[in-house]
């Protein structure tokens, strides 16, 4: 495994993999933290990021895996290096192999933006001190739509040589599941999607907003997310993962 | 050479079902988009105005870039696959052609979309019960406009493609230059940058916007990018070694 995994890295200098990466990583921190701190932002930071940040996840992230995932798949495809491969490892291996190295790439693109809100957060001086337990678990709940949606671009993108179809069903299930997050009177439609799994797991509610009174009297309130949800989420992503490794085993080269 | 160029585009394209995800996603923002309207009808109340910027405002900033991207690099990847790239390139045709066949297909498939966005938009505000008259030239100027921009935009996608042999590199061009295009219309330049001439042209955020700066100066600037983008491309391609 530990050589697969080193032949991945190999596979990805001179391909832009890593250019990429960090480019998505700036469009979002830029998108995020772009514009004037004004006082409201210094009164309620911390808590206005985690109830924010749940959408931006839900736009970027999911695009961001398919563009992963398919990079990482492409080359075998154009290459027709699989039909070597199978013959010189387990093919379970490599696409474990493969998946980790995507998760890897997935987990230190996510980890950055979450260090760079603390960091923002802290060097503006929000008020009432970092939440850190809170921020733990908004790491823990972006860690794991994003890990089901990438398991679910990678299955698609090493399974199809035909890149379109993991992107097409990509864009699909990342413009519903943007748009399940306008509509919380359809609780339903966040549970039954993966890409609306980010806005599902949102623990942070805000209360208090008038037209008139604008941020004047917000004030949030943490809302346990659904226990269902975070075991349904877990079973869905083993179930994608299950299926993905067992169509590529049984693939035709 | 270029109608047999074309006709060989579409025998290419025929068992491709790229065409569905053209005309199945704008059903998503105009579905979501309808029902956030009849949710904030009371803040929404510009009627037809209100309905179509929940029509367009993510599909125009995010996901039609993307589909553009992806449209652009399936077109051109059709070619690097099986060495098809290096038969063309050896027949006796114009180089030029390759791209300007691959672009009017493009255009076809972003002018297909468009209309069908105009249409899904038309069924969804009588639906939601919109009482006031269709504003049917400005429908027309916004979807007119959207299109022009939108073929802009395929045409710098579609030079990418001839770029890199990668289907996901142009993609993340496309999602970047999505992204970047908000930060130019909110400056007022949203008319001079390729990535957001499209929502620029369709209006998304200011339906008011695009008459109080005319639209001759957006029209030429999105001619400008395609003769640029397809000149660059058509000499790349032409200098290309087989």
């Amino acid at each position: 495994m530990k050589s697969l995994l080193i032949c991945e890295f190999k596979k990805t200098r001179g391909r832009y993999f890593y250019a990429m990466l960090i480019s998505a990583a700036a469009v979002i921190c830029l998108w995020a933290f772009h514009g004037e701190v004004k006082a409201d932002d210094i009164r309620l930071g911390w808590f206005l990021q985690l109830y924010q940040f749940p959408l931006i996840n839900s736009i970027f992230l999911p695009i961001v895996a398919m563009i992963t995932a398919s990079m990482l798949c492409e080359c075998e495809h154009r290459g027709e290096t699989f039909r070597r491969l199978f013959v010189a490892a387990d093919r379970g291996k490599l696409y474990d192999a493969k998946l980790i190295f995507g998760i890897i790439s997935m987990t230190a693109l996510i980890l950055t933006f979450w260090l760079v809100t603390l960091a923002y957060g802290i060097y503006n001086g929000f008020e009432g001190g970092l939440p850190l337990g809170l921020y733990a678990a908004y790491l823990a709940f972006t860690l794991i739509p994003a890990y089901e949606i990438y398991m679910i671009q990678y299955a698609l993108a090493i399974i199809f040589k035909n890149q379109a179809i993991g992107f097409s069903a990509g864009i699909g299930g990342c413009f519903a599941g943007v748009f399940s997050m306008f509509l919380p009177d359809i609780p339903s439609l966040r549970t039954a999607l993966p890409w609306g799994h980010f806005g599902a797991l949102d623990f942070v509610g805000m209360y208090g907003w008038s037209k008139e009174t604008r941020m004047a009297n917000v004030y949030f309130e943490i809302m346990p997310p659904s226990r269902r949800l975070i075991i349904i989420i877990p079973i869905m992503t083993v179930i994608v993962y299950i299926l993905g490794r067992y169509f590529f085993t049984k693939k035709e080269v | 050479m270029l109608i047999r160029l074309l006709k060989t585009e579409v025998i290419k394209l025929r068992r491709s079902a790229l065409w569905l995800i053209f005309l199945g996603v704008p059903v998503i923002p105009a579905a979501l988009g309808s029902v956030n309207y009849m949710y904030n009808i009371e803040i929404l109340k510009d009627e037809w105005y209100s309905l179509w910027t929940q029509h367009t405002l993510f599909s125009d900033y995010f996901f039609l870039p993307i589909l553009i991207g992806v449209y652009c690099s399936y077109l051109m990847g059709l070619e690097y696959s099986d060495g098809a790239l290096t038969k063309i390139l050896s027949m006796p045709i114009r180089r030029t052609y390759i791209y300007i066949s691959k672009l009017i297909t493009a255009s076809v498939m972003v002018l297909s979309s468009i209309v069908w966005i105009g249409t899904l938009f038309f069924i969804s505000g009588k639906i939601c019960g919109i009482s006031s008259d269709f504003p049917f030239k400005d429908a027309a100027v916004w979807c007119g406009l959207g299109a022009l921009g939108g073929i802009a935009m395929a045409s710098l996608q579609l030079m990418l493609s001839v770029f890199t042999k990668s289907f996901g590199i142009p993609v993340a061009a496309a999602l970047l230059g999505g992204v970047s295009g908000i930060a130019f219309l909110a400056k007022h330049m949203g008319h001079l940058y390729p990535y957001s001439l499209m929502s620029y042209g369709m209006s998304s955020n200011s339906p008011q916007q695009l008459y109080e700066n005319g639209c001759a100066v957006f029209v030429l600037v999105c001619v400008m990018y395609i003769v640029l983008f397809g000149l660059i491309s058509s000499v790349y391609i032409s200098k290309k070694d087989i």
